[in-house]
């Protein structure tokens, strides 16, 4: 039934049209507001909605890594537990100390000294262990908090420790190859943001882009082998001890490209508990502190007598009986001799002959020579601290310079440096620059950056190198290096025993001595190049004696391990198992 | 005429509405969900890394050397227990092929049955 506009009374009409009005009214309204609130404050409010539940916070990125050449890590990261305190929120700390004490093995005294300093936050121990943790969280001490927090570790311990250098509480570089490349290993801070709902629970945007929320640094790939510095580092501690010397070093280098193979320091340290050492004990004193090599350094003077045709492996040189007066002193050779060839002086270490070689060449080209090998300045190798050692200009030399630097002395090296010149002679008469950052990867293991081996100059013609090479062969077949030869590889080298300058005394001491021997193998095809350095034998004198023993021993373990064989080939089998596979061969 | 098609069209809207909130509603469930991963990632991760640190201590050639010469009672090949073997040392064998070395490597590799 339909109801007609004359049955409506007039008051309901007017009333509905004022409904209808006022609805509208207020639709209109809030049309309005949707229209202000959606369309010309919509950035505000998008704005304000994300304030609301998005929360920015920076995240400390995970340090990179440093792993060994075959990507075995030697420096890495672990989750550890740290406790800490809010002193003002601690409302007994002599009993709150009480209670820590035989958990933390610490004195109440000193824990409750650090509980009532007046500091917002305290570091109470750290790392603490996840089983003391659990007891000291299940305590309930009001003011305390174990954090999880990332700690620097060394799973290989001393190995490398001296390259590798170490990483604060902080977790901050301090040494060696962490301080080095500090920023690379840190990374950057990142702002990570979070969303979270009126309950504070936390969601992710499912269309959000994904990313890592934890950042990383730079992981780093070194040129060094564990095991080769394994072996480096075991066999440099037994020569130490057998010797009773104060310290050793050794120094390896692929002589043909530059790469730093092993680089061991003895006494080491730990770098997980690098607290318990001093700065000194810490230090890499094989780069920091130069020394004077004493006849290692003969191989200048002998290469740049071959190289400027000025004398030749057969040339005579008269020995002077052993003796010879220089600018008022007398140098001693060990063995006297009235004649002998180039050769026979650099295997018998004749330091007249040295000083004969030097002398050829006359000051300046000595000098350059020096310079050319690479002496006097730094190698440029990625390691904080590199000392140019000391060679002064020959304007500035004395009468007795020359022969002094001939032999050795007046004149402050790296080992570093001695490697890089022995280099050149092995490879062919190339100075290469020596480096230990194989490559540089990003968290996932990509190599950002790969160092490639670099030449800095030629230091002498390859023929010069080749004839060098074959009179160091004789050093040791029959001269002073006697003791490095290897019974299947060819090895050249030189020994040196240098007298430490007292400075007390004013002179040379003839107690403590430098001895060392720096060489190379195979000479065939140089796969190392190699110094041992021991510092202050007392048991042996010379570098013949001491060092060369034990470069023949890390040698014939290493090459091996390379899989090097006399001939080039690259296959080892024991004795036995050559025996065994010999006899199946044949039945097959 | 027009009746059936606001009708249809308000249908569409409705349907058009539960399925963009149900949508929605989902990607929140899901954003939850993928939290709660991100916190077993995150918690994997770590015991991952945990894990490596045991195993790179373990390979430690320090702690081997340690334990083969203390626990198995190994010690360094004395001068004349390894025989290195030169290529040109080794006389061919009858096999035929002129490299005996690379029967050896073969032979190694390959482990064949011995009679």
């Amino acid at each position: 039934m339909k109801v007609s506009q004359a049955d409506v009374h007039p008051n309901c009409r007017v009333r509905s049209g004022f409904l209808c009005l006022g609805l509208m009214v207020g639709f209109v309204l809030v049309f309005c507001r949707l229209f202000y609130l959606q369309v010309i404050q919509a950035e505000e409010g998008a704005r304000q909605a994300e304030q609301q539940i998005q929360k920015t916070v920076e995240v400390k990125p995970v340090r990179g890594m440093i792993l060994d050449r075959q990507g075995h890590p030697l420096a890495m990261n672990v989750e550890a537990a740290s406790l800490g305190a809010r002193p003002q929120q601690v409302l007994d700390p002599q009993r709150t100390a009480r209670s820590l004490a035989p958990l933390l093995h610490e004195s109440t005294g000193r824990l409750k000294g650090i509980l009532t300093r007046n500091a917002s936050f305290v570091r109470v121990a750290h790392p603490i262990s996840e089983p003391i943790a659990e007891k000291i969280e299940a305590l309930k001490l009001p003011g305390l908090k174990v954090e999880k927090v990332q700690q620097r570790m060394y799973p290989k311990g001393t190995l490398g420790s001296h390259i590798l250098g170490f990483a604060g509480s902080e977790n901050q570089g301090l040494g060696g190859i962490e301080y080095q490349y500090e920023t690379l290993l840190r990374g950057h801070e990142n702002l990570v943001q979070f969303q979270r709902d009126a309950l504070g629970r936390t969601f992710t945007q499912p269309q959000g882009q994904a990313m890592d929320r934890v950042p990383s640094g730079y992981s780093l790939q070194l040129t060094i082998d564990e095991v080769v510095q394994f072996i480096a580092e075991e066999e440099l501690a037994a020569v130490v001890r057998k010797s009773e010397a104060k310290s050793g070093s050794v120094v390896m280098m692929d002589p043909m490209t530059g790469e730093i193979l092993a680089w061991a320091l003895y006494p080491t340290y730990d770098p997980n508990r690098y607290q318990d050492f001093s700065d000194v004990e810490r230090l890499n004193w094989t780069l920091t502190n130069p020394y004077e090599p004493g006849s290692t350094l003969k191989i200048v003077a002998a290469a740049g007598a071959l190289q400027e045709n000025v004398m030749t492996p057969g040339t005579l040189i008269y020995g002077n009986d052993g003796q010879m007066p220089i600018a008022g002193t007398i140098v001693h050779d060990p063995a006297k001799s009235s004649w002998m060839t180039f050769s026979e002086a650099l295997a018998r270490s004749s330091n007249v002959g040295a000083i004969k070689m030097a002398d050829s060449l006359g000051a300046q080209r000595f000098f350059r020579y020096l310079k050319a090998f690479g002496f006097g300045e730094k190698t440029g190798i990625d390691l904080p601290g590199e000392s140019p050692g000391k060679l002064s200009d020959p304007s500035q030399w004395s009468g007795r310079s020359l022969s002094s630097i001939a032999m050795g002395q007046e004149i402050a090296v790296t080992p570093l440096q001695l490697v890089s010149a022995m280099s050149a002679i092995a490879n062919g008469g190339r100075v290469m620059k020596p480096y230990i950052i194989a490559s540089v990867q990003d968290q996932h293991g990509v190599p950002v950056q790969v160092n490639s081996p670099e030449k800095i100059r030629d230091a002498i013609y390859p023929e010069t190198a080749i004839k060098m090479s074959r009179i160091l062969e004789l050093v040791v077949e029959r001269g002073t290096g006697r003791q490095a030869k290897l019974e299947e590889y060819r090895v050249a080298g030189k020994t040196g025993t240098a007298q430490k300058f007292d400075r007390d005394a004013g002179a040379y001491s003839s107690s403590n001595v430098i001895v060392s021997f720096l060489g190379f193998a195979p000479v065939d095809e140089p796969r190392l190049t190699m110094l041992v350095m021991v510092n202050e034998p007392h048991v042996g004198k010379y570098g013949g004696e001491i060092a060369a023993p034990a470069f023949k021993k890390i040698a014939e373990r290493v090459l091996p391990y390379w899989g090097v064989l006399p001939g080039g080939a690259h296959i080892i089998q024991t004795a036995s198992a050559l025996a065994e596979t010999s006899s199946r061969t044949v039945v097959q | 005429m027009k009746k059936p098609v606001i009708l249809i069209l308000t249908m569409l809207l409705g349907v058009w509405c539960f399925i963009y909130v149900g949508i929605n509603v989902d990607m929140w469930r899901l954003g939850y969900e993928l939290e709660g991963l991100e916190g077993q990632r995150a918690e994997l991760k770590r015991q991952h890394e945990a894990l490596q640190a045991q195993i790179s201590k373990l390979m430690d050639p320090q702690q081997i050397a340690r334990r083969a010469a203390q626990q198995l009672g190994f010690t360094a090949p004395r001068e004349g227990q390894v025989v290195m073997i030169s290529l040109d040392a080794l006389p061919p064998l009858e096999t035929g092929s002129a490299d005996p070395v690379q029967l050896v490597q073969n032979f190694l590799d390959s482990q064949p049955e011995v009679p």
